[in-house]
């Protein structure tokens, strides 16, 4: 009886001295730096959810992931071949073509200043980009893999990123949320906040005649452009009917998250920062070019029961001559931003 | 036996101690270990503000349609800022609030709480807008959800002032006299004071629902339909008589 407790204690002490060495091998690689994003002057902080605090570690993993056809079910499409730094992230094909060659019907929206957006999407059906990053992987008009297990499956076999993932998050095994989370982190970065038009209203820069005489037309009765489109975000966030459709043609936009028939025809309404590099132009990227966007403005509209009130001019149109219509157009460029269209911190 | 005796009789004076403290469940010092009241209870004093947009009496949401002297309206859009809300007690005010923004769209902003003291107030007072120093705050320097923030959009970049009121909705829907209505008010001359009677008794009841409705068809007393509403407003005869009519459109329950 006495042999077997020593060998009981004996046996015992090894396996403890066994599960010490482990743990050593075993010590974590998580170790994240707080990634401080550059909030331009005049801009207010964004909102960052509790629960995917910016890293420097999550951007890195992001980016990889924003660049990497790993995510496509064929592996040949990434999410940065439709939206394109020179565009403003955005496609200049009015449908992107998705792996499948199937189009979708919406034109790839830009990524410009995704921090402060309130919702994603043209008819804002996702309240997070954590959210939206969840969708075009499975979509069948885009990246289309299968489902969100042979992504992961695919990614959990990858020993590069099965070390990042770590490093970021502190998790071995790869899942849907911490991909989104690290693509989200990676876009909260793409900020724009250095145009010309800043640098006017930070007294770095002059604009000229023709430029003032377009922001005038912008913010005042002539154009009404800043009620959807008001500094410093140059957007409301918000679900607009701007009339490009007559009531038979409208498209149902935010109806389909909504289910209220008086939000048919709505849709998000667009930051114009960078707008000279996102053409094509509106949800269905109809319009070629900023002067086919104005000449619709200055139509004034297609009548309809769920036509934004501030569409005032409809059947009468705004009347900007055409000298007015290039001073809007050369005001619009000034939205144009050099410094995020080159910013290698962007590029894979 | 004596035993017996000398433990039946520490039980009794333990059991009749008991624990000293609140007993009653509506003070803010309930406590609920306590068997013996101690005559110390605290009282927390609180006036819910319930505030409606209301067309003929009916609370009005997003799309709802109101009729008035013939008329329709839909209403699509409803914002404004009420400020320096206070309650009143022996001609000395309570500061409740500095900056609220009431917008239809999103109910959060429809019921306010204040801890208030045990007073007997007679008023209830605000503003309707934004006075200069509020006016002058800097967008960027407020979370974007604050009454004030981006998110709101309440913000006039080429005026530097914020919009008091914005209402927004079709007149008139199907028939040859349909309209889309603007009504984006600002302008600091357009601010107005706004004292309405009430009976605010916190000595009787520690917590009071007050409920402010604002009366939509009122706005539109006196208002030429046919008119729009320029941007700047300082001396449009409409701004002024909306902000006059919407001072007055403010009913109690």
């Amino acid at each position: 009886m006495k042999l077997t407790k020593y060998i009981s204690v004996v046996l015992l002490s090894f396996l403890f001295s066994c599960i010490e060495d482990e743990l050593i091998v075993v010590e974590s690689i998580y170790n994240t730096t707080a990634y401080d994003l550059e909030v331009p002057a005049g801009f207010p902080n964004p909102n960052i959810p509790n629960l995917n605090p910016t890293t420097v570690e999550g951007v890195e993993l992001g980016k990889k992931l924003f660049f990497d056809p790993i995510l496509s079910g064929d592996n040949t499409l990434s999410c940065a071949d439709c939206h394109f730094q020179e565009s403003a992230f955005s496609d200049p094909m009015r449908f992107s073509v998705g792996i499948e060659g199937v189009q979708g019907t919406f034109n790839a929206s830009a990524l410009v200043n995704l921090a402060w957006n309130t919702s994603h999407f043209w008819d804002g059906r996702s309240p997070t980009l954590e959210n939206q990053a969840l969708q075009p992987i499975t979509s069948f008009v885009e990246l289309h893999s299968l489902s969100w297990s042979d992504v992961t499956d695919k990614l959990n076999q990858n020993s590069i990123y099965k070390t990042l993932f770590e490093k970021a998050f502190n998790i071995k095994t790869i899942d849907s949320i911490h991909v989104t989370r690290a693509i989200a982190q990676f876009e909260r970065t793409l900020i724009s906040g250095n145009s010309k038009y800043d640098q006017f209203v930070n007294q770095t820069a002059t604009l000229t005649g023709s430029e003032l005489r377009g922001l005038e037309i912008f913010n005042t009765e002539k154009g009404d452009c800043f009620h959807c489109h008001s500094y410093p975000l140059f957007t409301s966030n918000d679900f607009h009917n701007n009339g490009i459709d007559t009531e038979e043609e409208m498209k149902n936009g935010r109806l389909n998250v909504t289910n209220d028939i008086y939000d048919k025809g709505k849709f998000k309404s667009p930051t114009l920062r960078n707008i000279e590099l996102s053409a094509p132009y509106m949800h269905d990227g109809r319009f070629s070019t900023l002067e086919e966007v104005i000449e619709h403005y200055n139509f004034g509209g297609h009548e309809s029961y769920t036509i934004d009130p501030n569409m005032k001019k409809v059947g009468i149109g705004l009347g900007l001559n055409s000298q007015e219509k290039t001073d809007l157009v050369n005001f619009l460029k000034t939205l144009t931003d050099e410094n995020f269209i080159n910013n290698t911190d962007f590029q894979p | 036996m004596k035993i017996l005796i000398y433990i039946t009789l520490l039980f009794f004076a333990f059991s009749s101690c008991g624990d000293k403290g609140c007993t009653d469940i509506s003070a803010s010092n309930y406590d609920s270990n306590a068997t013996v009241e101690d005559n110390n209870c605290d009282y927390n004093y609180t006036l819910k503000l319930n505030l409606n947009l209301v067309g003929n009496g009916n609370v009005v949401s997003t799309n709802d349609i109101v009729e008035f002297d013939g008329n329709t309206f839909r209403v699509e859009t409803m914002k404004f800022y009420i400020t320096d809300l206070g309650i009143e007690a022996d001609n000395q005010i309570n500061e409740l609030l500095d900056v609220h923004l009431f917008d239809m769209e999103k109910p959060a902003t429809h019921a306010l709480s204040f801890e208030v003291e045990k007073k007997n107030y007679t008023n209830l007072n605000f503003k309707l807008g934004l006075d200069s120093l509020q006016n002058s705050l800097d967008q960027s320097t407020v979370a974007t959800d604050h009454p004030q923030g981006t998110d709101n959009n309440t913000f006039w970049q080429m005026t530097g002032i914020y919009i008091f009121v914005m209402m927004e909705g079709k007149l008139n829907e199907g028939t040859d006299k349909e309209k889309s209505v603007t009504y984006h008010i600002a302008h600091p001359d357009l601010l107005k004071n706004i004292n309405i009677a009430s009976s605010l008794n916190f000595e009787t009841e520690n917590t009071k629902d007050f409920t402010l409705n604002l009366e939509i068809t009122e706005i539109f007393n006196n208002v030429d339909l046919n008119l729009v509403l320029p941007h700047q407003q300082n001396q449009s005869a409409l701004a002024q008589q909306l902000m006059d009519n919407l001072s007055t459109a403010f009913e109690t329950n």
